[in-house]
């Protein structure tokens, strides 16, 4: 049907089920041809033929099955995700829960699996947690509505002060009425704050949300924006400001693309410049100047709620998201809690995540002392 | 123009976000807690306890805005004196007219509208 998510159409175990896994949207071509090439596989295949002879590999209990399923974890962990929220503080301890192998070779169950060490991240210790969902589909040749469920898998990353929960977004119908009108964004908001809650409770964390709006808006905007090694690019904000009327209009969230809130900083600028040139026969010095001081007091003063930039050096991009700052925490939205969309498709996640951690390091005031002991994979 | 203190707020012991704090409070007639947290850094408890701090002294009268969850990015459908609390129920959304029977159909926020000048100092 076409959602990016893994629906659970059959009742299947062993390599059988890891053969839909492989297939499903979890894992795209380029990460099974990694997978084939790690195994001593040809890769110059289909998505549905490497997902098959993968999976050939997990038919019988041997030293070729547990490779092969380290090779699959690993590979499913290293996948760039493009959504990310961080905590940082205190982290003591890193407790073994179950063994991921279980989420190759059947569903699973809706608990921790790890944790696990990353060849492309060693820096890290992973965990996995499935969830399930609902999801309603109305087949072509009926207007009954089939009920299957999706296996959304969510990753948490420790490491040393900050943990760290990654996923992949996706659309579906978790209400029969919404198989009916097509499909609606993943509520992931509803789901991450208490994952959160359990990871934190296993590892004893003592961590609170990374201040995104002061990471961005400050800290980034200080050393980068006017820093002429870098290209800073505003890309979207979200905001929501008071009126000036006592109305119960006194708070609209908009939404301006790059084009619009610079277009909106020139235009009041080129009217401040148009007065003060008739009126007072006077010059603006330095109107790009202006446009800067206007874009600056639109998305720090306008009461922006997420805002995307990217920044890049040397045609390169360091780092580009969108950053949802979580200033609404008792809205059931996307602004109840901190997150990042970052753009995979420029720079991968893990990259992005290290310079957000870089700069959160720079800033914070934890105990950085505790680093933890990753395990050898399963 | 009337002083208030922060020294219960050590965040704005440092120049810069008391600055840029009293900037705001200067061109702004009425805020909202995420516009202080985002022009100044600050968590969004501090800046709410700036406000309840404001909202004590009498130096702004303080609003209860109530948004229809199943259109969060509308305008709230309510705006009520903090004091009054909530909306009773069951009533109509006027921008869906849907009738909300339940509380968790409903979110909130508040907005600070300005009755004196204000300075803050450390």
């Amino acid at each position: 049907m076409g959602i990016d998510a893994f629906v659970l159409r059959y009742e299947l175990d062993g390599h059988h089920f890891a053969s839909q896994f492989l297939i499903s949207p979890d894992f795209d071509v380029g990460t099974l041809k990694n997978i084939s090439w790690d195994l001593g596989m040809p890769r110059n295949k289909l998505k549905n033929q490497l997902a098959e002879q993968i999976a050939s590999e997990l038919q019988f209990a041997s030293y070729q099955q547990g490779r092969a399923i380290q090779m699959i974890i690993d590979h499913l962990i290293g996948r760039s995700k493009g959504w990310v929220s961080l905590k940082t503080g205190q982290i003591p301890k890193l407790p073994t829960c179950a063994n991921p192998r279980e989420l190759i070779l059947g569903r699973g169950e809706e608990q921790w699996y790890g944790p696990i060490s990353c060849s492309t991240d060693v820096e890290g210790a992973w965990y996995i947690r499935p969830v399930f969902l609902d999801h309603y589909e109305i087949p072509e040749d009926s207007s009954e509505v089939d009920i299957f469920q999706i296996r959304w898998l969510c990753f948490a990353r420790v490491e040393g002060g900050t943990i760290s929960l990654h996923w992949r977004g996706f659309s579906y119908a978790g209400r029969r009425q919404v198989a009916k009108r097509g499909s609606s964004q993943f509520p992931y908001w509803e789901y991450i704050p208490a994952l959160f809650e359990e990871i934190e409770r296993l590892t004893d964390a003592r961590v609170d949300y990374a201040n995104l709006h002061d990471l961005m808006l400050n800290d980034l905007w200080d050393r980068y924006r006017e820093n002429l090694t870098y290209d800073w690019i505003d890309r979207r904000i979200r905001a929501e400001s008071s009126g000036v009327s006592l109305s119960a209009h006194a708070g609209v969230v908009y939404e301006i693309e790059a084009g619009g809130i610079l277009n909106l900083a020139r235009t009041i600028r080129t009217s401040v410049q148009e007065e003060l040139r008739t009126r007072y026969e006077s010059d603006l010095p330095e109107p790009s100047r202006f446009d800067e001081v206007i874009l600056k007091t639109l998305i720090k003063e306008y009461g922006t709620l997420s805002y995307e930039f990217s920044l890049e050096s040397a045609g390169e991009v360091i780092f580009r998201a969108h950053s949802y700052f979580g200033l609404k925490p008792r809205s059931k939205s996307r602004d109840s809690f901190p997150h990042l969309n970052l753009h995979i498709r420029y720079c991968p996640d893990l990259q992005q995540l290290r310079f957000v951690l870089d700069h959160l390091r720079m800033e914070r005031q934890s105990d950085e002392s505790y680093k933890p002991r990753t395990l050898p994979l399963f | 123009m009337k002083a208030i203190s922060l020294e219960h707020f050590p965040y704005f012991n440092d120049d810069r976000p008391l600055q840029q704090l009293n900037r705001l409070v200067e061109i702004k007639a009425d805020l909202m807690p995420h516009q202080v947290a985002v022009a100044t850094g600050c968590s969004l408890d501090e800046a709410m306890g700036i406000l309840l701090l404001l909202f004590n002294s009498s130096l702004v009268e303080a609003l209860l805005l109530v948004y229809h969850n199943d259109h969060l990015d509308a305008p709230p459908i309510l705006a009520r004196n903090i004091l009054d609390g909530p909306p009773l129920l069951p009533f109509t959304c006027d921008i869906c007219q849907n009738e909300i029977k339940h509380r968790d159909e409903l979110s909130y926020d508040f907005l600070f509208k300005k009755a004196s000048n204000i300075q803050f100092i450390a």
